[in-house]
């Protein structure tokens, strides 16, 4: 009853963070991320380009200078030993090859020391496949060299020669490696690039300068992975392509989508707002329950002091009638009869309350029930005093079974009174008139406890209902008679009573016969009771 | 036997007097806590009766009055107070018992018999020896009981049926006069409607005799009274 008082504060909790996750997944849901290029001022690029092709031609011119000035002297000279001491000076320069108009080749290896690989040797026309080498025929070369007197000869898939005439019936071609000349090549523009790449570094520009052997001359800037250039500047020679390569630089950019944001903060604030209002309607109802229950609960207990005086003067009242008038006796009887079954409902009534209210500050009850040893026959006694005339008017017999031995239990009188007095109230309602009710003692297997059956003749619990039975509120249907009264809570609280003073109180499904077995079991001596009295 | 009773609600108050002088007993009567302490100073009770709610001072207010000059007057608290934190309240002053409302006559007699016979204070007039009547009972004024010399079977009495008891017992032989046995037991300001002390002896004669039709411990002397012979 009371204990519902948690839940709205537990609902409202679950929707503010219900809220709170529509909120988060909306903003997640939003979210949109673009990866944006930056614009960039490429002048500074344009401007090295042109310096580095004006740099690579003016090394291509001087190479070619080279070239002719040894010619010059070849010519005017012309033996062979001048010819490999002035091509040896030539970087790259592997073969020097004098083609005739008539009659062969002349081959001069111009490599240093290391010669263990031999160079192919150039061919003829018309005598292809047999040397490996370039194909070399004085006719063409005198053509290719009218003009300039030279002509470079890259044909793919041989390496780079330069031819040139030396007089009308002699040609001259020198074989010349690619990779020397760039090498030596890239060593120069590796001195001279930096200076020259210092605005293109200043200005943010990723780019960088690669030679025609993948070689890395000058860079700015760092390259992300995956980036693909977006600019690529070729600067070319004879002996190959240099290349000016920049790349794009970007950025993310976090955009979140209006129209989904609104939608799921509107879902939070609808949520947020019906959390508040259930949760205010629930406090509302738990408070009006709440006052509901403790009404009853002051009507209950002011109901007390009337009752006693109910109880008293009907005691005086007998006291004073004399025996000979049994139809005012009778009467009296009755009265005393019925105050003791309101005394015993204001009892329960507010015994269920007070455990209630134990459940929800979660203290023992054990706590606030004055354990001391008490006899179970006296307690019977006493409590089949107050039955005693309500039983003989429904004929109800009361069988006294086996009641000796020991009897001296650890228990609160009060609470140990209200178990039994509960007890013969059910028996009371359920079995027939006419019926009987019996007490059967005994200890427990262990001896530490003593074991109270209470037997009736009615008609009996089914085992499918044993948990219903002592749960508050519930009477069982098909056991409820017409005219049977009662809150439907004796029960619930006789085993609440028992179980606080470390007792049980059980219903007995094994034994024959008819009619219901309850069974109350209560400590010997006393364990985890808080003992005030003794 | 005097006893004090605190109680604010002016029926209650009147039928547990009503109750308890029935039973022989003297009764001191205050409606509020103030009341009671100074009755319980003025005429010293042997035995109080401390309703909790109370104007003025409420029943606990004056137990731990009473508790702090007077640790064994036995203390009895009435109450319709419905926590039990108040029973553990009321005990940890130094209560000797807690009878919650609402409650009977004779549970209410029960309860102050066997406080009274557990205090150090004793039951009734301790002044008064035991005394055996007939070789039947032995009666115990100081235990507020009489002992069957058959069995051993304690039988509780009240002061009065003790005081008619040994009135009886001190003209043993004698046939004692109705008129006596009122002016003795209920005192001479006390006019009793005729019946009052039959009532009372056939109450006791339940209790007391093995066969009330034919009894052996008190006789009728009709027309006259009573007797034990």
């Amino acid at each position: 009853m009371f204990s519902a008082r948690h839940s709205p504060v537990w609902i409202l909790a679950l929707i503010l963070i219900s809220a709170g996750a529509v909120l988060v997944l909306g903003f997640l849901f939003a979210r949109e991320s673009q990866v944006v290029t930056i614009e960039q001022d490429r002048a500074p690029l344009s401007r090295f380009t042109s310096e580095l092709l004006k740099e690579v031609r003016s090394l291509d011119d001087l190479y070619e200078s080279r070239l002719l000035a040894v010619r010059a002297r070849i010519a005017s000279g012309g033996n062979t030993l001048l010819v490999s001491s002035e091509c040896r000076e030539i970087v790259g320069a592997e073969q020097a090859i004098i083609v005739p108009r008539e009659g062969d080749f002349v081959l001069l290896d111009l490599r240093g020391a290391d010669r263990s690989v031999s160079l192919p040797r150039p061919v003829k026309k018309g005598d292809e496949g047999v040397g490996g080498g370039m194909i070399l025929d004085f006719d063409d070369l005198e053509r290719g060299c009218f003009v300039s007197g030279f002509q470079w000869l890259d044909r793919p898939g041989y390496e780079l020669h330069f031819a040139m005439m030396l007089d009308d019936d002699t040609a001259f071609v020198l074989r010349i490696e690619k990779a020397a000349a760039i090498h030596a090549a890239d060593d120069w523009l590796a001195s001279w690039a930096p200076e020259v790449f210092g605005p293109v570094q200043a200005s943010g520009i990723t780019a960088s300068v690669e030679s025609p052997l993948k070689q890395l001359i000058a860079s700015a800037g760092s390259v992300e992975e995956d980036s693909s250039p977006n600019l690529i500047l070729p600067v070319s020679s004879v002996f190959g392509e240099w290349r000016v390569v920049s790349h794009p630089q970007t950025e993310v950019v976090t955009n979140y989508n209006l129209p989904v944001m609104i939608g799921a903060s509107a879902l939070a604030v609808v949520l947020v707002l019906a959390g508040v209002f259930g949760f205010t309607q629930q406090l509302q109802a738990v408070r009006l329950a709440e006052q509901r229950v403790s009404f009853v609960n002051r009507v209950s207990h002011e109901l007390r002091t009337p009752m006693t005086n109910i109880l008293l003067n009907v005691d005086l009242l007998e006291d004073s009638v004399e025996e000979s008038n049994r139809i005012a006796a009778k009467r009296l009887g009755l009265v005393r009869e019925e105050a003791g079954r309101l005394s015993r409902l204001l009892e329960n009534v507010l015994c269920f309350s007070r455990r209630d209210k134990l459940k929800d500050t979660q203290d023992e009850p054990g706590q606030t029930l004055r354990a001391v040893p008490c006899s179970m026959v006296e307690m019977i006694d006493a409590v089949l005093d107050q039955f005693g005339p309500t039983l003989s008017r429904k004929h109800i017999r009361v069988v006294r079974g086996d009641l000796s031995g020991s009897d001296l239990v650890v228990a609160d009188r009060d609470a140990l009174m209200q178990i039994i007095s509960n007890l013969i109230s059910n028996v009371e309602k359920y079995a027939a008139a006419g019926g009987s009710l019996e007490f059967v003692m005994g200890v427990s297997e262990m001896n530490d406890a003593v074991v109270l059956s209470v037997i009736d003749s009615g008609p009996g619990i089914p085992r499918s209902d044993a948990a219903k039975v002592f749960r508050p509120f519930e009477r069982l249907s098909e056991a409820t008679k017409e005219g049977v009264s009662g809150t439907g809570l004796g029960l619930a609280i006789a085993r609440d009573l028992a179980e606080s003073m470390n007792g049980s109180l059980e219903i007995d499904f094994e034994r024959r016969g008819e009619g219901a077995c309850f069974v109350l079991t209560l400590p010997k001596t006393a364990k985890n009771i808080v003992s005030i009295a003794s | 036997m005097k006893i004090l009773i605190a109680e604010d609600d002016p029926v209650s108050l009147d039928s547990i007097e009503a109750c308890l002088s029935g039973e022989g007993f003297s009764t001191l009567l205050a409606k509020n806590g103030n009341e009671a302490i100074q009755m319980w100073e003025a005429e010293k009770p042997d035995l109080v009766c401390l309703d909790i709610m109370m104007p003025e001072k409420d029943g606990f207010e004056v137990c731990r009055h009473i508790r702090e000059s007077d640790k064994s007057l036995p203390i009895l608290f009435l109450s319709a107070k419905n926590e039990e934190i108040d029973v553990v309240v009321g005990l940890e002053l130094g209560a000797d018992d807690f009878i919650r409302k609402p409650f009977g006559k004779h549970e209410l007699i029960a309860r102050i018999r066997s406080v009274l016979r557990r205090s150090d204070k004793g039951g009734g007039d301790s002044e008064i020896q035991s005394f055996r009547i007939r070789d039947l009972v032995t009666v115990y004024p100081s235990r507020l009981c009489a002992v069957r010399e058959s069995s051993g079977e304690e039988i509780e009495l009240s002061p009065r049926e003790i005081s008619i008891l040994g009135f009886l017992h001190e003209h043993v032989g004698e046939a004692v006069q109705r008129d006596q046995i009122f002016d003795h037991c209920w005192g001479i300001d006390y006019y009793p409607e005729s019946r009052t002390l039959d009532q009372h002896m056939v109450r006791l004669r339940k209790r007391l005799e093995l066969d009330p039709a034919n009894p052996e411990i008190v006789e009728t002397v009709r027309g006259v009274g009573y007797r034990i012979r």
